[in-house]
């Protein structure tokens, strides 16, 4: 046995020694009769876990489009750097469907921000896809060009970076009300 | 005395305090006994917040919010409760969901994540070295998604699998993420 795993048995065994129970430093339940008589809100619930979830979507669909983990992250989390190794189509194909899947959320450009926030990002979102008009301008014109399938996935993971901002700041305004 | 009192009283402090006599109480709670209620939150409230608290990282306020936020899913969902495993293990379950469901661990998750080749351990309290203390304070400083696989597997005992599930990972991203997580306690608690 090396040291590394004794090292780890050991780790395990005061792990698995840990207190499970914890008492509370003020009595708990009054507040939380006080949630259950009042009942809840479950409309509120729902919308604040689909936006979470979104967040988190948006966050994923970046790593499959743009492959922004290292060969570490690759080997370990399967979400390998796969941008390179996409055609255009697929790219597109990926794309799409993370912003069908947003659109169907209802929380894409319309999330709730403070107005001048909200330019920012609209400003952001319209530079985006201006570049990205352009370069699919120019794979019709050479569509075997690998550098410009990658700046495409570039440009969708710039936008999808700017979307999940968006959703960022929408989650902290809700938090913060 | 209180109706919880009361109902404690009537079956015995002892037996009160056993577990496999959740029955009687989560029927009454089913029927909407707030009071019957009461007792299976006074019983299993420790638990749920040693779960919340080390899910949380310590976060004591958030942990306290988390247990709330578990008991009132609990008492909604109360009526789903069949009675085929244990009330214990079923109020488990749907903590380690509520927890892991909670935006704003969600949103800490998004916002500290980072690749793991550019993780920097920073452990946030200088403990002494062997204590417990020194141990919560190593897992309290794991990035999110690695405290969270090794408090379900390592403390908690649940498997890869029901992590995968739980947490919506695939279930070599559980393993990694633990091996992750206690390579970096080895490096926090060596000397």
């Amino acid at each position: 046995m090396t040291d590394e795993d004794l090292s780890e048995r050991r780790l395990l065994e005061r792990l698995r020694a840990l207190p499970r129970e914890r008492v509370p430093e003020v009595d708990l339940w009054p507040s939380l009769q006080a949630r259950l008589n009042r009942g809840e809100r479950r409309s509120l619930w729902w919308s604040q876990a689909v936006a979470a979830a979104l967040v988190a979507g948006v966050g994923l669909a970046i790593m499959r489009i743009g492959g922004e983990q290292g060969p570490a992250a690759s080997a370990i989390g399967g979400h390998g750097p796969v941008g390179w190794q996409m055609t255009a189509a697929g790219t597109e194909l990926e794309y799409s469907g993370v912003l069908r899947d947003m659109r169907g959320l209802g929380l894409t450009e319309t999330m709730r921000l403070p107005a001048g926030a909200q330019a920012d990002f609209h400003a952001s979102l319209a530079l985006v896809d201006e570049a990205s008009r352009q370069v699919r301008a120019a794979i019709e014109k050479n569509p075997d060009a690998n550098y410009l399938t990658n700046m495409l996935a570039s440009l969708h993971r710039k936008r999808l970076g700017v979307l999940r901002d968006m959703a960022l700041s929408s989650l902290e305004r809700d938090q913060a009300a | 005395m209180g109706a919880v009192a009361k109902l404690l009283d009537n079956r015995g402090a002892a037996d009160a305090a056993e577990p496999g006599d959740d029955r009687e109480f989560v029927s009454r709670a089913q029927s909407g006994d707030q009071a019957a209620f009461e007792v299976l939150y006074r019983r299993h409230s420790p638990r749920v917040l040693g779960l919340c608290w080390r899910l949380a990282g310590g976060d004591e306020r958030l942990a306290h919010e988390l247990v709330q936020d578990a008991f009132v899913r609990a008492w909604t969902k109360l009526g789903s409760f069949r009675g085929d495993a244990m009330f214990s293990t079923w109020l488990h379950r749907l903590t380690v969901n509520v927890a892991l469901s909670d935006r704003r661990l969600r949103l800490r998750r998004m916002q500290r994540e980072r690749p793991l080749d550019a993780i920097a351990f920073e452990p946030r309290v200088q403990a002494v070295a062997g204590t417990d203390r020194d141990l919560e304070d190593a897992i309290a400083s794991l990035p999110e998604r690695a405290r969270t696989v090794l408090v379900l597997h390592d403390v908690e005992g649940y498997k890869h699998s029901e992590i995968a599930e739980l947490a919506g990972m695939a279930e070599g991203t559980s393993k990694a993420q633990l091996h992750r997580a206690r390579k970096l306690l080895r490096e926090y608690l060596s000397p």
